[in-house]
């Protein structure tokens, strides 16, 4: 007899059965994590807690965290503002733009055969905006030719040419020159400080002045602009030669020819002073000013901070919630004064070593600056102008040492290259450079 | 809101079968895992799991503030391994203290010519526990002794954060906001021993003594003080278990400690003293269900908190209903099981009342 001896089914149930329970015990029990968020209750004061931060607001002197302040110029030329400036004693202020044009063609397509030249003579078109001046009157232009070999990127008006291993005066300042050209008057019935209206002038010129100005690789070669009327001033928002020649294949047709401008600057009186205890930022060639800065390790405390009204307290020990550079304004020179709202932003400087061409790092406190109304320039217009410092600070204090390092800001225009009015600001004395602090000291106790 | 003063609120190590009949942490007739009371698993024939989770919620007034709060806590979680049929080793981790609790307060600073809104915000994040390894035999039919070593744990977290609220002044440059944490951790050594006695087939009774060698308090990190220490209380538990009738039992619980003199002045400042917890249970085996008994508890709890609130004494009272489900066994033993408890009570002291609700559950999985 052979006895087969079968699996138990009654087994296998319940092992299927505690399979099953198990799975969905298991299940059952994950059902229950899922739910875990904390609502905590909030009591309405800290009493319980032993915690009492303190705010302060500490403002810094000068002379406690300005390490050095030097005011750099020369950045940028006069020739980057893409326009030209002409005044005549302006409230003490004048200005002159010198030209240099572009190279002629050497020949000509006329109905389609290529011929060359002879040059008549031609006119200088001068297009003026924001004419500031008399009204409605006309305001007298002359053109003057050029005796100097000048370079317009350092051009100023007592040098035709002013860089580092030549410098060359003008005959006479102010590129002075006893060939006028052309003369004529430009109608200002321009209701002041228009930008968007302007008044053109066309000036002939001789075929001798034509042919001076198309000697090719002449740097002497060039037109001086000038107002012959005081108490004016203009922009120069464009020029240009129209040339009037005549085709050689048929001299009996006139054609007109323009050449453009290939440099363009213009030369200021008086040239503002170098800043001697004050800051000065922007204008063209533009202005920086930087400061090299350090927190002191120690202030003034407080009852609340050190226990005391006379106590030392160290700085490393709070939280800086806020720092500010607080300069006061002054009067800019004449003739610099802004008429228009400038930016002004502040940088960090890499390599202070390398002043002044040291590169400029991050902007602090904001890329756009802090906009400043012009009447804080003008003789009472006196005022405060806040730049926030905090991210560059807050750096000494997170690191948690006692020893701040010295930081180098600059401070330069956001319109480097394209005003020549500039911003200064007082740099010593009462009212000079102030720092502002907001610091939190913690006074969370020292136990759990 | 207690989790705010002194060492934070007490969390005792208790599961849900504990809960639901008021007990204070002493071995009853369901075997279960009790941390500093191994002979509760003495029962167990299984290597068995087991887990307490308890979801909290309720309301909170203080003053004329109010508000709703809500967690989750695990109180328990251990392993016991039977040592043949007279003994057994546990391991467990539970909680003692917890200190999960915030303040906020508005108020103005007089800043840079403007009155300045500001919000601290203060926030205290941990909690206190004890890691356990026990060990019980049973002496005779009628007599068991336990005994657990360990260490406490934890740590906790005190934030504040200061914010300045300039929507109402555009014109003020930004101010960052200020905040500070500091962090410490808890170490220290803690014994027990237990003594279970059944005088007879329808009494149980339990003693366990807990000693604790100092609760050391080390800043961490970047938190600056120095390590303190505080000397924790010898805590006296006692216990009983009397079946009134099949299938009716009477459970009740005591267990005292004494927080005065801790050596620590801050926390001396605000101790209570003397406190008791007492409790007391009713366990019914209403009928079978799924895999095995359906067990119906009630039961009535009272305590005094050991750290005042606000310089008054906070003391806590819940009455609580529960069951067990066996939704395993194999060969007629109960392998796996939920307990559950759910109390209502409240916490009481001068000006503040809470009222919550408090379910625990206590998931059980054995392996054979």
């Amino acid at each position: 007899m052979i006895v087969t001896v079968l699996s138990s089914p009654k087994k296998e149930g319940v092992s299927l059965r505690k399979s099953y329970l198990m799975t969905r015990f298991s299940l059952l029990a994950l059902l229950f994590f899922a739910n875990c968020t904390e609502n905590v209750a909030t009591a309405p004061d800290l009493d319980l807690i032993d915690t009492k931060p303190h705010t302060l607001e500490v403002l810094v002197p000068s002379e406690q965290f300005v390490q050095d302040v030097t005011t750099w110029g020369g950045y940028g030329s006069a020739s980057d503002y893409g326009s030209g400036i002409v005044a005549k004693d302006f409230n003490g202020f004048s200005a002159k733009t010198i030209v240099r044009f572009g190279s002629y063609p050497e020949s000509f397509q006329l109905e389609g055969t290529e011929t060359s030249l002879k040059y008549l003579g031609g006119r200088v078109v001068l297009s003026f905006d924001s004419v500031q001046g008399p009204y409605d009157e006309s305001i007298g232009i002359e053109i003057l030719a050029t005796q100097n070999n000048w370079d317009a990127k350092t051009a100023n008006w007592n040098f035709a040419v002013d860089t580092a291993g030549n410098k060359a005066a003008w005959n006479q300042p102010g590129a002075g020159s006893s060939v006028l050209v052309a003369s004529g008057d430009l109608d200002s019935h321009l209701a002041g400080d228009s930008v968007v209206t302007f008044a053109s002038i066309s000036l002939d010129v001789d075929s001798a002045s034509v042919a001076n100005w198309g000697k090719v690789g002449d740097q002497s070669q060039g037109i001086v602009v000038a107002s012959s009327d005081s108490g004016t001033r203009l922009n120069l928002w464009n020029a240009s030669l129209v040339l009037t020649a005549v085709p050689l294949i048929n001299p009996d047709t006139i054609v007109e020819i323009p050449i453009p401008v290939s440099d363009l600057s213009f030369i200021v009186d008086p040239m503002p002073m170098d800043p001697t205890g004050w800051l000065r930022v922007g204008g063209l060639p533009s202005w920086r000013s930087v400061m090299a800065i350090k927190l002191p390790e120690q202030i003034q405390g407080s009852v609340e901070v050190c226990g005391s009204t006379d106590c030392s307290f160290d700085l490393s020990k709070s939280q800086l919630n806020l720092a500010e550079l607080i300069l006061t304004t002054r009067e800019t020179e004449v003739g610099f004064k802004p008429t228009e709202p400038l930016g002004v932003e502040v940088r960090s400087v890499l390599d202070p070593q390398s002043l002044p061409k040291s590169p400029l790092g991050e902007f602090i406190g904001g890329q756009q600056g802090v906009t400043i109304k012009p009447e804080l320039f003008s003789g009472s217009g006196q005022g405060e102008v806040k730049f926030e410092l905090t991210e560059l600070l807050k750096k000494g204090f997170d690191e948690k040492s006692s020893l701040f390092p010295s930081q180098t800001i600059a401070l330069l225009s956001s319109d480097e290259g394209s005003t020549l009015s500039f911003t200064s600001f007082e740099g010593s004395g009462n009212s000079g450079p102030v720092l502002r602090l907001l610091l939190t000291v913690p006074q969370i106790g020292t136990s759990p | 809101m207690l989790g705010s003063t002194g060492l934070g609120m007490r969390l005792e190590p208790i599961d849900a079968t504990q809960r639901a009949l008021g007990g204070v942490a002493i071995a009853g007739r369901t075997p279960t895992i009790i941390p500093g009371d191994p002979t509760a698993s003495l029962d167990l024939l299984a290597s068995t799991a087991s887990v307490t989770l308890q979801p909290m919620w309720g309301s909170y007034k203080i003053g004329s503030n109010q508000g709703e709060f809500s967690g989750t806590r695990f109180p328990v979680v251990g392993i016991a391994f039977p040592l043949g049929t007279t003994g057994v080793a546990t391991l467990t981790l539970n909680s003692f203290f917890d200190q999960n609790s915030s303040a906020s307060v508005k108020d103005t600073l007089q800043l840079m010519g403007n009155d300045i809104p500001i919000t601290d915000k203060s926030d205290l994040l941990g909690g206190l526990s004890a890691l356990r390894m026990g060990w019980a035999q049973r002496i005779s039919s009628s007599i068991a002794l336990g005994a657990s070593a360990g260490v406490y744990t934890g740590s906790v977290e005190r934030s504040v954060v200061r914010s300045f609220d300039l929507d109402s002044l555009p014109l003020v440059t930004p101010i960052k906001e200020f905040s500070d944490k500091k962090e410490w951790t808890y170490s220290g050594p803690l014994l027990s021993i237990n003594l279970s006695w059944n005088p007879n087939s329808s009494l149980q009774l339990g003693t366990a003594l807990q000693w604790s060698g100092k609760i050391n308090m080390s800043p961490i990190g970047a938190s600056e003080g120095e390590k303190q220490s505080i000397k924790a209380p010898l805590e006296l538990k006692l216990g009983g278990n009397w079946i009134i009738n099949p299938g009716v039992s009477l459970n009740v619980g005591l267990s005292s400690s004494d927080w005065s003199n801790s050596g620590y002045p801050e926390l001396d400042a605000v101790v209570v003293g003397r406190t008791t917890t007492y409790g007391i249970g009713l366990e019914w085996e209403a009928a079978r269900f799924w895999s095995g008994p359906f067990p119906l508890r009630f039961g009535y709890r009272r305590s005094t908190m050991p750290f005042t609130f606000k310089g008054h004494i906070a003391k806590e009272q819940n009455v609580s209903v529960g069951f067990s489900v066996v939704v395993a066994e194999a060969l007629e033993l109960p392998i796996a099981a939920i307990d559950v408890a759910m109390e209502r009570g409240k916490h009481s002291a001068s000006g503040l009342e809470e009222n919550f609700n408090r379910l625990t559950v206590t998931l059980r999985a054995g392996n054979r």
